[in-house]
């Protein structure tokens, strides 16, 4: 039993599917330098914490756009 | 799911920590739990074991490790968490026992989530050069969400 998620499913899908585009801006040569680097790690950030369903921020600031009735885990 | 009736589990929700006195995180999580476990009194039960001193209450509730939280409600185990929990985490945990709703855990949604992500990376990672390290993480992704599956099935 892990952490207890506190993303909506929406919002994991939003993350996923964010992340991996801003992954693929970040590390395919769409932006470069510094700048795609940074897009590439904050994709790597929302990508990853879609697949988990929890956000530290939101677990930080005591958000969270889960409903009691629609939480999993990893 | 593991009973005893060396505790005084009623109908009420309940939840019981079972801890060690050397436990590092059953002390790091003390005090959390404590203020937790006191805001909800009203609507939840809470009873904690000291798995040195009663190794047999432990053992009947199958722990393998602390500190635990077995959450019960009707008297029956309706939620297991092995590990230290944050406070937020614990006011999930006591909310979800008290009002009965479903308790966290592993469901398909995550390893759909997990699989199709990954292979999204898979696909993002060929497609964009290829770009072995994203390919790599793809495929780790994709392979947890196997692994995730095979928990829940």
């Amino acid at each position: 039993m892990k952490k207890f998620i506190n993303e909506a499913p929406w919002d994991r899908i939003v993350r996923v599917i964010v992340g991996i585009a801003m992954l693929y801006i970040g590390f395919a040569g769409v932006v470069d330098g510094a700048l795609g680097i940074g897009i590439g790690i904050v994709g790597l950030i929302l990508f990853v914490t879609g697949l988990v369903g929890w956000c530290p921020l939101y677990a930080m600031f005591h958000i969270k756009t889960s409903t009691d009735d629609s939480v999993t885990t990893s | 799911m593991s009973q005893t009736d060396r505790i005084p589990i009623t109908p009420a929700p309940t939840v019981v920590e079972i801890r060690t006195p050397r436990c590092p995180a059953c002390a790091a999580m003390e005090p959390h739990l404590r203020a937790v476990a006191d805001q909800h009194a009203a609507s939840v039960d809470f009873i904690q074991v000291d798995a040195s001193s009663d190794p047999r209450t432990a053992a009947d509730l199958g722990v393998r490790g602390t500190p635990t939280l077995v959450g019960f409600r009707d008297g029956v185990e309706v939620f297991r968490s092995v590990g230290r929990l944050s406070s937020s985490e614990l006011d999930d945990l006591f909310t979800a026992i008290a009002e009965g709703t479903a308790p966290p855990r592993i469901g398909m949604r995550d390893v759909v989530i997990r699989g199709v992500g990954g292979l999204g990376v898979v696909a993002v990672g060929a497609v964009a050069g290829p770009v072995w390290p994203l390919v790599a993480i793809g495929a780790v992704v994709t392979a947890w969400g196997g692994f995730t599956w095979l928990r829940i099935r």
